[in-house]
């Protein structure tokens, strides 16, 4: 088979998974709402039978925020990997949970009234944290070094880390708030939150696509790639801002969802290969569909209690990474 | 063809370069030669772009380096590193990431440039494994895959560090061949080697640097015969005859 025909195999099939995971995701759930009541909703429009309102007010801007997300974190783990040219690499390593959870937890703490603006303080927060460390990785050294931007990561993110622990302390009844935004998840979103995040998700897949094919060069190393007519350092640079453009929006709507960034690429590679043209839209694909299972799957299987999807997605991931990880060293 | 005047570099305070001065012309097989840490790949590597030198001056085809955009650079010279990577690529698809500078960005490759791919694989030898991943040939099938990829390029001017570390001979010999063959081509050729037989077997000219300087330039024959093989790499030339009559330089340790 050749890769036109592989390639257009692989987006039909992700397209249908897609579309059946978000219809799932729509009519499944703990309620017990018949099929003829949610036809008869959607048919007549009546808006106030409680069908409608589970079909049309809960699930599906739910459903639409986890595809959202999915999508947004998984190119944005792409991005980063391809980047850093590390496969360890995942939204967290650039500073993005810590600077939105910090962010999170000033607001909580210092104006605990201005609930209304805790989803733009997380976005303010991760988008400021990458740029401080995208910024420090790129005074340190002649080049932009693929390894200070994770250390320089790491080292932000562990300062963060500390001061929510210290706020934490200091006002303990913020905790609460604080834990359900670090676990992640897509209970109570309304469409209206999804407006600009998904405007930004947009226009960050848009512009992974059209970093691709500089991107696919990297994987020669930064003086081949340059000598290939690569301009490097502006690549990596714009592929980080992307990144955590993508990871901002998620986080402002669905919190500090684990494992979406880092697995799903690894999955996809395993499917559609290597060349990161495929693989953008691929991962969009695959993040949604396993966001959008896994939120089901937490609303569902332990009803009438919900686990946060973030949980649920870590608990699935970790493990399944580890699979990866020992399989690789095996293969070795 | 390429000129360095006086070229300086300076890293954390460090001198790597102190003023070396370099030609290679189209052509010829143009070797740098060194101890480790003389500056040899450092001064590739402004050649190539990949490092901004403080001073002086590197000309490359009449055009100031400085002011080349890489995709500029792209056109006039090719490198193959030192420790080449293991991308997740068919050799077919290295190959073609040659044509990168000639296309527009994100653009395919055509007919004329698959033909020019084609012929590149032929010529390397490496058509047999062109649905093989980079990462899974042997060091020797590896480097003539990135080979490949150089004369796809087709450029004027090719860098190469190192190319035939770690290869067995039979592998060396092919690599050697490659080179000849773009030197034939008119392009200019210059390589660092750290083997002086092999040098002065394939040289055209040969550049010994120290201590980030040039301190000998001249032909092989004028190399085997000076002191720079003594006085720098601690070898001693001795001249030999092959059993098919061949004049060779072998290089003893003292």
């Amino acid at each position: 088979m050749n890769n036109k025909k592989k390639y257009t195999l692989l987006f039909t099939a992700l397209l249908i998974l897609l579309i059946l995971s978000a219809f799932a995701g729509i009519v499944l759930g703990g309620s017990d709402i018949s099929f003829k009541d949610m036809l008869n909703a959607v048919l007549n429009k009546s808006v106030h039978t409680p069908a409608y309102i589970i079909l049309f007010d809960l699930r599906l801007p739910r459903v639409t925020a986890a595809i959202l997300a999915g999508a947004g974190l998984a190119v944005a783990g792409l991005l980063l990997q391809s980047a850093t040219d590390n496969d360890l690499c995942s939204p967290n390593v650039i500073g993005v949970n810590g600077g939105a959870g910090f962010a999170y937890m000033v607001l909580l703490c210092v104006l605990p009234a201005a609930f209304d603006f805790l989803p733009l303080a997380a976005f303010a927060g991760a988008l400021l944290t990458t740029a401080v460390v995208l910024g420090m990785s790129f005074t340190v050294g002649h080049h932009t070094s693929k390894t200070t931007v994770i250390l320089a990561g790491v080292a932000v993110g562990a300062l963060l880390n500390a001061g929510i622990s210290f706020l934490s302390q200091l006002y303990p009844e913020a905790l609460s708030s604080y834990s359900s935004f670090s676990a992640g998840g897509f209970s109570n979103i309304y469409f209206s939150d999804l407006t600009v995040p998904a405007v930004m998700i947009f226009i960050g897949i848009a512009a992974a696509q059209l970093l691709s094919p500089a991107l696919n060069l990297l994987c020669l190393g930064d003086e081949m790639a340059q000598s290939l007519g690569i301009r490097v350092r502006r690549i990596r640079v714009l592929s980080l801002v992307t990144a955590s453009l993508l990871c901002s929006a998620v986080v402002s709507f669905a919190g500090l969802l684990g494992f979406v960034g880092l697995v799903v690429p690894h999955i996809v590679r395993r499917v559609a290969g290597y060349d990161i043209r495929v693989l953008v839209p691929s991962c969009a694909f695959a993040g949604g569909i396993l966001t959008v299972l896994s939120d089901l799957a937490s609303r569902t299987l332990f009803y009438p209690a919900e686990l946060p999807a973030g949980i649920l997605l870590s608990v699935l991931g970790a493990p399944f990474f580890l699979y990866l990880l020992f399989g690789r060293s095996r293969k070795a | 063809m390429i000129i360095c005047k006086d070229v300086r570099l300076t890293y954390r305070k460090k001198n790597i370069l102190n003023g070396a001065d370099f030609e290679a012309e189209a052509g010829k097989i143009t070797v740098l030669l060194g101890r480790n840490g003389c500056g040899k790949t450092s001064l590739l590597r402004c050649i190539a772009g990949a490092r901004h030198h403080s001073k002086g001056e590197i000309l490359l085809n009449g055009k100031d380096n400085k002011k080349l955009s890489p995709a500029e650079r792209g056109k006039i010279l090719s490198v193959m590193v030192q420790n080449l990577p293991s991308p997740p690529v068919s050799v077919r698809e290295l190959a073609s990431f040659g044509r990168q500078p000639y296309l527009a960005y994100g653009g395919r490759p055509g007919e004329n440039d698959r033909i020019k791919i084609q012929k590149a694989m032929e010529l390397t030898g490496i058509l047999s494994h062109e649905r093989d991943m980079v990462n899974k040939l042997s060091g020797g099938e590896r480097q003539l895959a990135f080979f490949t990829m150089l004369l796809v390029q087709d450029t004027p001017i090719v860098l190469l560090d190192e190319p035939t570390s770690n290869l067995d001979a039979e592998y060396r010999r092919r690599v050697y061949d490659t080179m000849k063959k773009m030197r034939d081509g008119g392009k200019t050729v210059v390589a660092t080697l750290h083997s002086l037989e092999d040098a002065v077997m394939l040289a055209d000219k040969i550049y010994v640097m120290d201590k980030g300087k040039t301190v000998f330039k001249g032909s092989a024959k004028e190399f085997s015969e000076s002191e720079i093989p003594e006085s720098i790499f601690g070898l001693k030339p001795l001249k030999v005859k092959s059993e098919d009559n061949r004049e060779l330089t072998v290089f003893l340790m003292k």
